[in-house]
């Protein structure tokens, strides 16, 4: 990968997908940015995974600000997915303290491995600043209490 | 990423047919309080009254929202005094409000942690979310904070009536409880207290579409519950793509 994109992956301080296609196209995240400029730096806005082509993708990478990339295949589209965990945490009885908070504990892709919804999936978890690898399921991901995933915004076909 | 530009709890110091919706957090004293007295209008915090803890346990009757310092009414009051005890009837009590930018890619919980940071909370450790004997009906010590949410997002229609059941100190039920989908309160109030304990909508929220999703929220006391001063972080979990 070009260096200057790898510093500016670092210095955006989050992580950002890139996915591959079965042609040897590649469309990374920050090229779906409706900002003017399209590079990974800064936190980057309304870039949105239910908008980008499912069709021939065969492969999901995280690329994480502290150098390190995890990659997902599969030998068709539509097996792929992508998410944030996180919240908004709204503080009561903070007095001159009292503020809201938004969070992102988690920049999570995955990859559908069978027709029971089980998947193999990685994951930068913010505050822990660490890549890691799990086995889940969609229809009822335990990861950090998240539940079933709607298919339809993922677009998954299992 | 595509989050949420406004997403934000507001609750009601208006009534039930006039609303008034009243942002929680976005600045300094802007704030929701709790009161055994009912006549804790436009009270600076600094002469906020302490709450004698009671000898039995007991709901924390009045809820009040802030919007500064010393400026602030009581949940469904209609902007005047006294404000009215807490009833599950009050089905326009609080609500998660967001706009059309995110998407939601599972369904959102509702709970609550001590602090922005999210940690593990110990039951029965007599806090006022890990609870104590006096929220223990069984093996579980839950939340001094009850929650309750609707089946449904606004969109669908509001509720238009409360709960079937009215909430008690000893309301909980380990992990995670849903209202039906549709027109449907939890029949009981669930126990807030962090991972361990919370509500997941029965619905994921339409994509790029704004939307609420109404709230009833209460607090108890009792005899065991540590004497501290006391906050609270409501916190609505979601995952966005």
């Amino acid at each position: 990968m070009n260096p200057a994109i790898v510093a500016m992956i670092r210095r955006s301080g989050r992580s950002w997908w890139q996915a591959r296609y079965i042609d040897g196209r590649v469309l990374s995240e920050w090229d779906s940015l409706s900002e003017f400029i399209k590079l990974p730096i800064g936190k980057g806005i309304s870039s949105r995974w239910e908008e980008i082509p499912k069709q021939g993708m065969v492969g999901l990478r995280l690329l994480c600000p502290n150098g390190m990339a995890g990659e997902l295949e599969a030998p068709e589209g539509f097996r792929f997915f992508q998410l944030k965990a996180g919240g908004i945490s709204v503080a009561m009885g903070y007095g001159s303290l009292g503020h809201v908070t938004r969070f992102c504990d988690a920049h999570i892709i995955g990859v559908v491995e069978d027709i029971e919804g089980n998947c193999l999936c990685r994951a930068w978890e913010t505050k822990e600043k660490r890549l890691i690898e799990f086995h889940d399921n969609i229809y009822h991901m335990k990861y950090r209490n998240i539940g079933p995933l709607n298919l339809d915004v993922q677009q998954l076909k299992v | 990423m595509a989050d949420f530009t406004v997403l934000k709890m507001e609750g009601n110091h208006g009534t039930l047919g006039s609303p008034v919706w009243v942002e929680v957090g976005p600045t300094a004293n802007h704030e929701v309080r709790w009161s055994d007295k009912n006549d804790q209008h436009n009270v600076a915090s600094a002469s906020w009254p302490a709450m004698l803890r009671p000898a039995s346990t007991q709901i924390v009757s009045y809820t009040y929202a802030y919007t500064a310092d010393a400026t602030g009414w009581g949940f469904i009051s209609g902007q005047s005094s006294p404000c009215p005890a807490f009833s599950k009837d009050n089905y326009l009590w609080a609500r998660w409000n967001w706009d059309n930018t995110g998407t939601f890619a599972s369904a959102p919980i509702f709970t609550a942690y001590p602090t922005t940071g999210h940690g593990s909370i110990t039951r029965e450790d007599g806090s006022l979310l890990g609870g104590s004997s006096d929220t223990k009906p069984a093996a579980s010590a839950f939340s001094y904070l009850k929650g309750n949410a609707f089946g449904r997002v606004d969109s669908a229609g509001a509720p238009a009536a409360g709960p079937a059941n009215a909430p008690v100190v000893t309301d909980g039920t380990v992990g995670s409880v849903s209202p039906g989908a549709g027109a449907n309160w939890l029949g009981n109030f669930q126990s807030l207290q962090g991972d361990n304990d919370y509500i997941t909508a029965p619905f994921t929220p339409a994509a790029t579409t704004a939307d609420k999703w109404s709230l009833e929220f209460a607090l108890f006391t009792g005899p065991n519950e540590t004497p501290a001063t006391y906050t609270v972080v409501m916190t609505l979990k979601y995952t966005w793509t």
